[in-house]
């Protein structure tokens, strides 16, 4: 449909250059991704040819795999026209002209017959000079003489249905996916000495880093696998909060994990290492440090600073914050303990009043009230008792309605004889006091 | 060597700060030329009083202490980390190049909602804050060292519970070779502990006639700062319930000569 048609449909249609790079580079990006289905996807135009001779016993047979690749790529947002053929013509035809589905094998001249002739990827002009001679079908084109055919409308037509038919060779050219890279190193003979390993080691991450730097990208994985002779292998994976290519931060964080490995016995041990990247992330070339942007320093620093938190105490020792809307106290901070990669969401929650330390369990306590919304007039709480001198509250807080299991509080928040001011809540079905927090 | 000529005739005061201050730049040179970074900047507090009192503001590059209120005798007593004010303070130091702070303990990590409260300028505070949760001596030890020397961290909040005199000592010089301010959190029992700390504070809970909480934020030890006032340096800080901001009241010296008489469990 031409622009001008569109804008008399629709009042207001959204008008984007049509960006063909674009799509070459994302539909090259899906061959990559397909590559699950097969080791030889190629892209064909505005297709993909994936050619899936005896991958389908992977899947469970050719039905499971149509199916399976038709889920997978909906789930990716696009929605695929597939069809299984003997060969690539008859797969690229049926995909666009007839029924999609499965052409078994043998079945592909017939599954051709009806189809128009723009499906055997021959030139418009050819299709021209046929409809000329009033030859508009596939099977008219078959029941013609072959001998007539090269002279008269070139040599491609009969390429292109012999191709079909699968009595001509076609080759296509798969998308090749780089490879994650590894280094690897095999001793002479099994060791035990931690010294040469750790030395191998480093040296092999030196080579990483700089295979990664030719390659303009930074590793966010890093598996080390050490082939014992009398052990299975050990594997050491790593992971870091930011790409990097740093050989020497990338060591001071495998050498602690190295020190732990049981290296295996004496006269036998560890036989080859391989250091490999298993994800990696383009990363730009950074510039002469002196001019580098102080802010992404920082980063960096941080990162390492994180990672090497992270290596000693655990990933989930080391938290951000999450402020969330959220009127249950506990549950507007949350602690996440992931890669930084999201960027943090925090709420702001307006001018409410809340303790500036909260119990990670409230503490069940003991108070006199004079009435049950009044005020309060003496707590027992942690072993200790003290006079309340004043009282807010209460502030009735609740679960989201979807919650409504949860009970119903009331907050108090209450200055002692000492002078500290508490945040108690009195939970509305149980009438049961407890403590929540201070406002230290 | 250091070098200056002793005074041998009585000489006026002039001179006497004239060798002194060379006396002090020759030492900056020495630990300059050690690692020991000193061109950190004090973070102002924006409470004018107290930051006249320490030059500034609290230190950059140097460990503070920060003793709870609670019983100073009694291991076993409640006692609470005083979070709003120390919250204060990393806010502040996070207003500047550096902008990463990193909470050391379980016990010191902060309610977020109550530190943003409405203020929007305060997001990236707590957007910007690592909460660690190291549970031993020696974890948290290893953790605010390693912290420390991160040119990134504008501040370190740990909890700083049964530190003995070397790690301090170790961790004021980390912190003086990163430059970044380690906020230690010590509870009132180890007011009695040495440390190698620059200041220590002490912050009690103070009776308030409205519903603001209060403190006595106190003063306790400063090194290289003259001591301004006879009975200490005491200030009480109150905390706006809605906007979730510290500010300065008065100096408590004063306040507490207009109430004499009350009782004040603080002279016990």
């Amino acid at each position: 449909m031409a622009l001008s048609q569109a804008r008399v449909v629709l009042s207001n249609p959204r008008v984007e250059p049509h960006r063909g790079d674009r799509n070459s580079a994302s539909l090259r990006g899906l061959a990559a991704w397909s590559s699950r289905f097969s080791p030889h996807v190629a892209v064909d135009g505005d297709g993909l040819l994936i050619d899936v001779s005896g991958c389908a016993r992977a899947f469970g047979g050719e039905e499971r795999l149509l199916a399976l690749a038709k889920k997978q790529y909906a789930a990716l947002g696009f929605e695929a026209t597939l069809c299984i053929a003997p060969t690539f013509g008859c797969a690229w035809a049926v995909a666009r002209f007839g029924t999609p589905g499965i052409v078994p094998e043998g079945e592909a001249r017939r599954a051709l017959l009806d189809l128009p002739l723009a499906a055997l990827r021959i030139t418009g002009a050819a299709v021209q000079s046929l409809h000329e001679v009033g030859i508009e079908r596939i099977g008219q084109v078959m029941e013609l003489p072959r001998s007539l055919l090269p002279s008269r409308f070139g040599d491609e037509l009969l390429l292109r249905v012999d191709q079909a038919i699968g009595q001509a060779l076609e080759l296509i050219e798969p998308v090749r996916v780089a490879p994650p890279p590894v280094v690897s190193q095999v001793f002479d003979g099994p060791t035990t000495q931690w010294e040469a390993i750790a030395v191998c080691t480093r040296v092999l991450i030196e080579r990483l880093a700089s295979l990664l730097k030719e390659k303009e990208s930074g590793a966010r994985r890093i598996d080390i696998v050490l082939e014992r002779s009398d052990l299975p292998p050990e594997s050491l994976t790593i992971t870091l909060s930011m790409p990097t290519r740093d050989a020497r931060h990338l060591w001071s964080l495998v050498r602690p994990r190295l020190e732990r490995v049981n290296l295996g016995h004496e006269g036998r041990g560890v036989e080859e290492i391989r250091v490999g990247a298993s994800l990696v992330k383009p990363m730009a070339h950074e510039q002469v440090e002196s001019w580098g942007d102080r802010r992404t320093d920082h980063q960096q620093e941080l990162a390492s600073l994180l990672d090497t938190l992270r290596n000693r105490l655990g990933t989930d020792r080391v938290c951000r914050v999450q402020v969330r809307e959220s009127h249950l106290p506990e549950r507007a901070m949350v602690l996440r303990c992931g890669p930084e990669d999201e960027p943090s969401r925090t709420a702001l929650l307006g001018a409410i009043d809340r303790p500036t330390l909260l119990f990670a369990n409230a503490e069940s306590a003991a108070v006199v009230s004079l009435a049950p919304d009044g005020p309060v007039m003496s707590l027992q709480w942690r072993g200790g008792e003290s006079r309340i001198t004043t009282t807010q509250g209460p502030e009735s807080v609740g679960a989201e309605w979807w919650r409504r299991r949860e009970p119903c509080r009331s907050y108090f928040k209450v200055q002692d004889e000492h002078g500290r001011w508490l945040w108690l809540y009195r939970e509305n079905q149980t009438s049961m006091w407890f403590v929540h927090g201070i406002w230290a | 060597m250091l070098s200056a000529v002793p005074p041998q005739s009585p000489v006026s005061a002039q001179a006497h700060r004239a060798v002194i201050s060379a006396l002090a730049e020759q030492i900056e040179a020495r630990q300059q030329q050690f690692g020991h970074r000193c061109d950190a900047r004090p973070i102002p507090t924006g409470w004018q009083d107290i930051d006249s009192t320490l030059g500034g503001g609290v230190a950059a590059g140097a460990l503070h202490e920060w003793f709870g209120d609670g019983d100073e005798c009694s291991r076993n007593a409640p006692w609470f980390p005083p979070m709003a004010v120390l919250a204060h303070v990393a806010h502040r130091a996070t207003l500047g190049e550096r902008q990463s702070t990193i909470w050391v303990g379980r016990r010191c990590w902060a309610y977020a909602p109550a530190l943003i409260g409405a203020d929007e300028s305060k997001r990236p505070f707590v957007e910007r804050s690592m909460l660690i949760d190291a549970t031993t001596v020696d974890e948290r030890a290893w953790a605010i060292d390693l912290a420390l020397r991160c040119p990134a961290i504008a501040a370190v909040i740990a909890d700083g519970t049964g530190l003995k005199l070397a790690i301090t000592r170790r961790l004021q010089l980390a912190a003086a070779s990163g430059g970044a301010a380690c906020l230690l959190l010590r509870p009132p029992w180890e007011l009695s502990e040495l440390s190698a700390a620059k200041t220590r504070w002490r912050v009690r809970a103070e009776c308030s006639e409205n519903t603001e909480p209060r403190w006595t934020v106190e003063l306790l030890r400063c090194k290289g700062v003259r001591p301004m006032r006879r009975e200490g340096a005491r200030w009480v800080v109150r905390l706006d319930d809605e906007t979730g901001n510290v500010s300065l009241v008065a100096a408590a010296g004063e306040r507490r000569d207009s109430a004499e008489g009350s009782p004040d469990r603080r002279t016990a």
